[in-house]
């Protein structure tokens, strides 16, 4: 029995790390912290419902509207998803990175990486 | 015939461009070139990635307070002991906000290779577009991505070791 679920637990844990590894960046403030695109109640409030996210977006100078909405979409809209956010993350060039990051640090969210 | 020998011309000239224009580009991809950058290490000498041209480097992204980089370090290092002779260069990154607890997880557990401080990420964010904690690459000596890891990897691992072997004693 027991030699049974020890591929079994090794094959779960390997797919939990994976799905982690897949996830986008922690961003926290005022010791909480959750993954960009959670689809969490919590994350949904600290991001969303305060506003923060759309201030983090407007914080932004070279971001296009698309890349501004899809963020939103995918943090704060019904299909959150933070596979979504990673793709958008990945698809932004260096200096629009930057100007994301420096827009979270200017609303008091500090950001940091994704543990395996 | 002659036809044909012009066909396969014309094909070859709009193939070659396309290979050259992948290869040239700059990016996190296998097959493009790591982007640039300079970071200070742990004694403030700044140390660029372009100065290690000509050398296969392995390049891993770490935080002392990442569970899983910390499991990985005790075989990188000693991977990096075995293989820097045959000219192995790893260089490591750490983006913990302060340097205090990087300085001290090195000398405890005498790290053998360059510690370099990403205090605001902005390397791994911006340039690196920020993949989950550990991520490495391996670049070859002319600074082209030829494999990534994201997650802890056995590094003294005979079939990485062979791996990177492979690379060193490639010309």
């Amino acid at each position: 029995m027991n030699r049974k679920r020890i591929p079994l637990t090794v094959a779960l844990i390997a797919s939990l790390a994976l799905q982690a590894c897949a996830s986008t960046f922690v961003a926290s403030k005022d010791g909480k912290g959750y993954y960009v695109g959670n689809s969490s109640n919590a994350a949904y409030q600290m991001f969303c419902e305060s506003g923060d996210m759309q201030k983090i977006l407007a914080a932004t100078t070279t971001l296009g509207q698309d890349k501004k909405d899809d963020l939103y979409g995918s943090n704060c809209g019904q299909d959150r998803s933070n596979g979504r956010v990673r793709q958008v993350f990945a698809s932004m060039t260096p200096e629009q990175r930057r100007d994301l990051r420096q827009a979270f640090k200017k609303n008091g969210y500090d950001i940091n990486a994704m543990r395996c | 015939m002659r036809t044909l020998f012009l066909f396969l011309l014309l094909l070859l000239s709009f193939q070659l461009p396309l290979h050259a224009k992948q290869v040239s580009r700059i990016g996190t991809e296998v097959g493009q070139y790591a982007p640039p950058f300079a970071l200070s290490d742990l004694e403030g000498r700044t140390i660029s990635l372009e100065s290690l041209r000509g050398r296969v480097v392995l390049l891993n992204f770490w935080s002392t307070l990442c569970a899983p980089c910390i499991a990985e370090m005790p075989s990188l290092s000693r991977m990096s002991s075995a293989l820097r002779d045959k000219g192995l260069q790893v260089l490591s990154v750490a983006i913990d906000a302060s340097d205090k607890p990087v300085r001290e997880y090195a000398r405890k557990n005498a790290i053998p290779f360059t510690v370099l401080l990403d205090k605001d990420k902005a390397v791994f964010f911006d340039d690196y577009a920020g993949p989950s904690l550990p991520a490495t690459y391996l670049l070859d000596r002319n600074g082209v991505i030829v494999d990534t890891f994201i997650g802890p990897q056995a590094w003294d691992a005979p079939e990485m070791k062979k791996r990177i072997t492979i690379l060193l004693e490639e010309k």
